[in-house]
């Protein structure tokens, strides 16, 4: 045996062995786009083009949706081709319609069987299908695929076709086969897959180049990339809907990498001297305060004079009300002679009412981090956690949502304060029966205390990451023009030393 | 199937979506289907001129005039295979007892059933 060892390339006579691509040889694959903005995030991009993707999931998840919406962002250049295996043109162009897909530039070739199959004509047992109906479809869709051109093309389902092949040997080749005639044409593919106990699609999974699993969750549905060659992708499980939008994704962002080191705190204040002296000056910037302390002691009010008090100071905040009505929040502190009009006049102030179920986790979130982007907001307000938990179709997931989260706003240079309400009314100090003090660099707590058989409002600073505060108890109240804070606890006859120590829960 | 060609194939079937798929397999290969459903018309071709060198049975939708019609087959010297439903033993065996060259269960390889016809017509059993 002769080794060609000292073969030369005949373009630069160097030893064809030896010459490595450079940065400027690799081509960056083109990308295209699905036609759903969050799965593009996810895809970093879109996929890539001539390539096939499968899309599993169980029945009514949104499969076909998906699929629509990639045809349907070739515009109306009538380069798309709708395959389909199930439902009729017409049934398919409607539902399109109920979710605000535009299917004017998609050809449609439709192998559903017609009524006639069950009302006698057609039905048949003598041959086997793939014997009789495995022809006849092979040279529709050669015709449609020549008629078209297709850049796009979805495929509704492939698991159709293994119904139609002799054996698992002809299915694989025959979908191996059809693949490459679609992508050697210039296609990118995109097809579904019903994958059963009895019928598994684990052969599909292997022949793909890449995989959009979508899987039933508790309240709404997950979106998880399993596959991508030649790219990377967010990892991880990501909220997905289908409603009259059509399809839409939520990106689980990952916090981005903290980039704020040397970068010196700005000092968010108060308004009100005695709490930011408590403060050791006000809450910096990009660090998460919990705000925790029983019902009705003042917890959303003081957060609210935080916010008009920045918003004032020309800082853009936000305060996402999960809880009470915001008409009644506006009036309590408009009673207290607080102006919050003229800070939401001027865009510098925004409040909004979330809505139990109108958002999932990773869409709130997306939509908070955008308007961080859009508005520049510096401080963000969320009330309660408690409110967040149960409106955003609480799951396994939330406390990894919130984290992430608050994680993501705060390396965004954002202060965050959080509202948190406690059981307790008097007795210890309680941060929460949650295990979330952790994520927390600073936590202010309110308390009531017995005193001469009536009850007073107490303050404290149990922690404070970025400087000295004080570590007194102060009485206080909500009076007119916003807070109040008065003498030390200490003062009122309260001995903090027995009982009434305040304690972080493990 | 050059040796077969223009030599008409009796399709004694009475499901139409059968008699469609075999009548194109039939056809696909050069031969020429004559598709009969009931005892009327099947002694109407026999008395006719066409030339037959094979027939297909179907024994499904038929009941047991199916018997009637393989017995005239049999007496006109038509060599024909019956397609029976899988685990019909007792078609199995009338079948044969009535004349029939096989039995083959359903569904039938196509290849396979119209390289039978094909033996069947080189076999010279031809009216």
């Amino acid at each position: 045996m002769v080794k060609n060892s000292g073969a030369k390339s005949s373009q630069t006579g160097e030893p064809a062995t030896s010459r490595r691509k450079s940065i400027s040889d690799i081509v960056v694959p083109e990308r295209v786009t699905t036609g759903t903005d969050g799965l593009d995030t996810i895809l970093r991009g879109g996929l890539l083009a001539r390539r096939r993707y499968l899309v599993r999931g169980g029945p009514g998840l949104g499969k076909t949706t998906l699929g629509l919406n990639f045809l349907a962002a070739n515009g109306a250049d009538d380069s798309s081709l709708f395959i389909g295996f199930q439902e009729p043109e017409d049934e398919l162009r409607a539902n399109a319609a109920t979710v605000g897909i535009n299917t004017d530039g998609i050809r449609f070739l439709s192998l559903a069987p017609t009524e006639e199959f069950f009302t006698g004509a057609e039905a048949y047992d003598v041959f086997a299908a793939s014997d009789v109906e495995q022809a006849p479809m092979i040279r529709a869709v050669v015709e449609a695929v020549e008629a078209t051109r297709p850049t796009r093309v979805f495929i509704d389902s492939l698991t159709q076709l293994r119904f139609i092949s002799a054996d698992l040997a002809q299915f694989r080749k025959q979908v191996l086969s059809f693949l490459s005639f679609l992508t050697d044409r210039g296609a990118t593919v995109l097809f579904t897959s019903e994958s059963t106990r009895e019928v598994p699609d684990d052969d599909l999974q292997f022949i793909c180049d890449g995989i959009i699993d979508l899987q039933r969750a508790q309240t709404s549905g997950n979106l998880t990339i399993t596959k991508f060659r030649g790219s990377g992708y967010l990892r991880g499980k990501h909220q997905f809907r289908v409603d009259g939008s059509g399809f839409e994704v939520f990106p689980h962002i990952l916090p981005p990498q903290s980039n704020r080191n040397g970068i010196k705190p700005v000092l968010l204040r108060s308004g009100n001297e005695g709490l930011d002296a408590m403060l050791g000056g006000g809450l910096e910037s990009g660090t998460v305060t919990l705000l925790t302390g029983p019902s009705g002691i003042g917890k959303s009010t003081l957060s609210g004079l935080f916010a008009v008090a920045n918003a004032r100071a020309g800082r853009p905040t936000a305060i996402y009300q999960f809880e009470e009505e915001l008409q009644g929040w506006i009036s309590r502190l408009t009673g207290l002679g607080v102006d919050v009009d003229t800070p939401v006049r001027e865009g510098l102030l925004v409040l909004e009412q979330v809505e139990p179920l109108r958002y999932m986790a990773d869409e709130f979130i997306n939509s908070v981090r955008r308007r961080i982007e859009e508005d520049k907001l510096e401080l963000v307000i969320i009330d309660s956690i408690t409110g967040f938990e149960l409106t955003l179709e609480g799951d396994q997931v939330l406390n990894h949502s919130l984290h992430a989260f608050i994680k993501t706003l705060s390396r965004l240079g954002v202060a965050v304060i959080l509202i948190n309400q406690n059981r307790a009314i008097t007795g210890d100090v309680q941060i929460s029966e949650r295990d979330i003090s952790y994520i927390a660099d600073n936590v202010i707590y309110l308390r009531y205390v017995q005193t001469n058989g009536g009850l007073d409002k107490v303050i404290g600073v149990l922690k404070k990451r970025l400087s000295d505060f004080d570590t007194r108890q102060h009485q206080f109240e909500i009076t007119q023009g916003g807070i109040r804070i008065g003498d030390l606890a200490s003062k009122l006859g309260i001995d903090v030393s027995v009982g009434q120590t305040p304690t972080v829960e493990q | 199937m050059s040796a077969v060609s223009g030599k008409s194939i009796l399709l004694l079937v009475h499901n139409p979506g059968n008699a469609k798929v075999m009548e194109a397999a039939v056809t696909s290969a050069g031969m020429n289907a004559i598709h009969v459903d009931s005892a009327a018309t099947l002694t109407e071709v026999l008395c006719g001129t066409e030339s037959t060198m094979a027939a297909l049975v179907d024994v499904s939708g038929f009941g047991q005039d199916v018997w009637e019609l393989c017995s005239q087959l049999h007496k006109h010297r038509i060599p024909f295979v019956v397609l029976s439903p899988a685990r019909d033993e007792l078609a199995n065996g009338r079948s044969l007892e009535f004349g029939a060259a096989s039995v083959l269960h359903k569904p039938v390889a196509k290849a396979a059933l119209l390289k039978l016809l094909q033996t069947l017509g080189d076999s010279g059993h031809v009216q």
